[in-house]
């Protein structure tokens, strides 16, 4: 299973601190929710966790392993990490079906699972 | 909330794969495709500014000073200077009047007009002059013979091959890009702000000079810069009317210093004052329509209420279309005529008809075929890779992928201050010598095609992604697509209406294309504008009058088959 650490975790657009040396520990099977007003950094620290941004500062570990740094960041792909978006961005040029069974492509699932999900 | 399902993430990272599992695979892609468009923009204008200053003998600026000594080089500009401040005079009045009236005012057939609008933009300058030639030449112009049988007077009503001739053809071909630019400013000032005035107590008119005016000012000098830019680079138009008159523009000057005995070297000269001339207006277009910000008041709050022409329709109306008749109307019908009549000058009567010249443009004439099949193999594969690197390069700026990116946008957009002629130029010299000899082949037809009409498809691929939302392509990420399986699998599908517009857009810029074509045409690689231009030189009447109409008849389906792609496109009527 998965622990997540954020080690002075920074992450600047211009001159503004988005997120702004975060600490931040997440224990294997934590429930954690990020709560506060519009612009305090909730979605960037999602963002960064995702793998989606690259920050300015800091550290961000799975298992102690570091995947998100200043220098390198492991790709969102490479994450096997899932993540629901504020726009749901559900694929409006497939079907429900497509939608669903479009992730399963990546999963190296066999053919007889994925039909049984289809 | 993003939480990591398993250790495999801990699984890849060890085992000496620790640099590749960083690396994005497809990096080699978006490499690729942003070097393969710096090296289209930057080789042809290097070799100009290298054959200009250097030779056997060393560096010199020895052909700038003849240039600037040479009397009829510095006729050439000012007549160049001169009929394109003309051209986007008059073309910004008649393209800011069909605008406002066509946006803010209740006048009828609104579709008819955008629709004849897009009928003169689409018309190719070259073919609009020739067919210009036959209504108002000295003598045997169709107007002029109806001016005198109605007159009964010997003189010409008309001469087009004058330079007021040459400027009034261009500017019934330049007009159409103001059109479209103050249109859209037109639709974006909201009716509110001219209310205000009204509150205030000004009258109709002060509102239209102090709150309407100042709001579309900026958008009038853009359109005036992009009339002139277009008039400076045309080649066709000016090489048709101006030569006969010995009337020499920058554009017909640089073909000239092409034929025997070519001299490279000056004609790289005389290109470069042209290239900084277009460099210096597209700058100062970008400072002006960038403070537009003020100016254009969101489409938010987009209260638009049309003005009533009341009693003024009918007249109004009249003016509208006679415009139009003059750019499309009359054009198309002399065209048609020619086409389809034994002597284009007698009255199509039964006797008159023939189908003479289509059989003969089609089957008979060597030259033809080859061209239409050069021509459209061009366009086809011009349109389908230009769209392909438009559509890899806007993305990569659009998603910022690697630092640096956004100067793609420079060079994406960078042969839009380079007059096709001039880039003609660049590529001649880069590719008649080693090592890649493309001379003489269709290869430097494609070359110069994908680098000219890189502007369009780009600027329309890049608008087109700015409209997805980029969360649409995480989703997929996140999932496990890398980039270039996400772009296809999802943004791609999503572009798909903008992507098709931009393919049509370059197909049918490349098929017009005349000014480059011009000097990097070689007898195998004849294209249907080349032959055109040869055709007029043995007064083959009938037979250009046959080729434009397939010109005109093949782009307009291609818009048509867009627009009803565009019009059934579920993810594109969306919105």
């Amino acid at each position: 299973m998965a622990t997540v650490s954020m080690r002075a975790l920074t992450k600047r657009f211009g001159e503004a601190a988005a997120v702004d040396a975060l600490e931040l520990e997440i224990g294997d099977g934590e429930f954690v929710a990020l709560l506060g007003p519009s612009g305090c950094g909730k979605t960037t620290t999602l963002r960064l966790l995702a793998g989606f941004l690259q920050p300015d500062g800091g550290e961000l570990c799975v298992n102690g392993e570091v995947i998100s740094s200043a220098e390198l960041v492991v790709p969102p792909e490479r994450r096997n990490m899932s993540m629901i978006f504020q726009s749901y961005a559900v694929w409006p040029h497939m079907t429900v079906a497509q939608n669903v069974a479009y992730g399963l492509k990546f999963k190296k699932l066999s053919r007889q699972k994925k039909s049984m999900l289809n | 909330m993003p939480v990591s399902q398993s250790g495999t993430i801990a699984r890849i990272g060890h085992g000496g794969r620790f640099a590749f599992r960083f690396m994005d695979p497809t990096l080699p892609v978006w490499l690729g495709a942003a070097l393969l468009l710096i090296f289209l923009m930057v080789f042809p204008l290097a070799a100009i500014f290298r054959a200009s200053l250097w030779d056997e003998s060393g560096f010199s600026i020895g052909r700038y000073l003849e240039v600037f000594a040479n009397e009829q080089f510095l006729k050439a500009i000012w007549n160049t200077l001169i009929i394109s401040t003309w051209v986007g005079v008059i073309a910004v009045v008649i393209g800011a009047l069909l605008a406002w009236l066509v946006t803010r005012t209740d006048l009828p057939w609104k579709k008819a007009i955008r629709a004849l609008v897009m009928a003169s933009f689409v018309t190719p300058p070259f073919l609009g002059a020739f067919a210009w030639t036959l209504l108002a030449g000295p003598n045997a112009g169709a107007l002029n013979k109806f001016y005198r049988a109605l007159t009964g007077s010997e003189e010409a009503l008309f001469n087009i091959f004058t330079m007021p001739g040459l400027i009034f053809v261009m500017v019934l071909y330049s007009f159409p890009f103001v059109f479209s630019m103050i249109a859209n400013v037109c639709e974006l000032i909201s009716s509110d702000l001219e209310d205000a005035a009204e509150i205030l107590g000004a009258n109709k008119w002060r509102i239209a000079w102090t709150v309407t005016f100042p709001l579309a000012l900026p958008a009038l000098i853009g359109g005036f810069i992009l009339a002139f830019l277009h008039s400076l680079s045309l080649f066709g138009a000016p090489a048709i009317l101006g030569l006969p008159a010995g009337l020499h523009t920058i554009t017909t000057q640089i073909w000239a210093l092409f034929q025997y005995p070519p001299r490279l070297d000056m004609a790289a000269a005389f290109s470069v004052p042209l290239l900084l001339a277009t460099m210096l207006l597209i700058a100062a277009q970008k400072k002006i329509l960038g403070r537009r910000g003020y100016s254009t008041v969101g489409g938010k709050g987009g209260q638009k209420r049309l003005l009533r022409l009341g009693w003024g329709k009918v007249p109004v109306l009249l003016l509208v279309f006679a415009i139009l008749s003059l750019s499309v109307f009359l054009p198309y019908w002399i065209l048609l005529k020619a086409a389809l009549s034994k002597a284009w000058a007698l009255p199509l009567t039964w006797d008159n008809f023939s189908l003479k010249n289509v059989s003969f443009a089609f089957f008979e004439y060597g030259d033809t075929q080859r061209a239409i099949y050069n021509t459209f193999k061009l366009g086809i594969l011009t349109a389908t890779v230009g769209t392909l690197l438009a559509t890899l390069i806007a993305y990569i700026t659009n998603r910022n992928l690697f630092r640096g990116a956004r100067y793609l946008t420079f060079f994406a957009l960078a042969p839009l201050v380079i007059p096709g002629i001039v880039l003609a130029v660049g590529l001649f010299i880069v590719y008649t010598r080693p090592p890649l000899v493309l001379y003489g082949t269709v290869w430097i037809l494609f070359v110069a095609y994908l680098t000219k009409e890189m502007p369009i498809g780009f600027s329309q691929a890049e608008s087109t992604f700015k409209s997805i939302h980029p969360e649409l392509e995480d989703a997929s990420r996140i999932i496990g697509a890398n980039r270039l399986t996400s772009l296809i699998d999802v943004t791609v599908p999503l572009a798909r209406s903008g992507l098709i517009a931009a393919w049509s857009f370059i197909f049918i810029g490349v098929i017009r294309e005349l000014s480059a074509s011009i000097l990097l045409f070689a007898p195998s690689s004849k294209v249907v504008s080349v032959v055109i231009f040869d055709l007029k030189e043995e007064g083959q009447v009938g037979v250009i009058a046959v080729l434009g109409i397939l010109l005109l008849l093949v782009s307009f389906a291609v818009i048509l088959s867009v627009q009803w792609f565009a019009g059934r496109d579920p993810v594109a009527t969306r919105e």
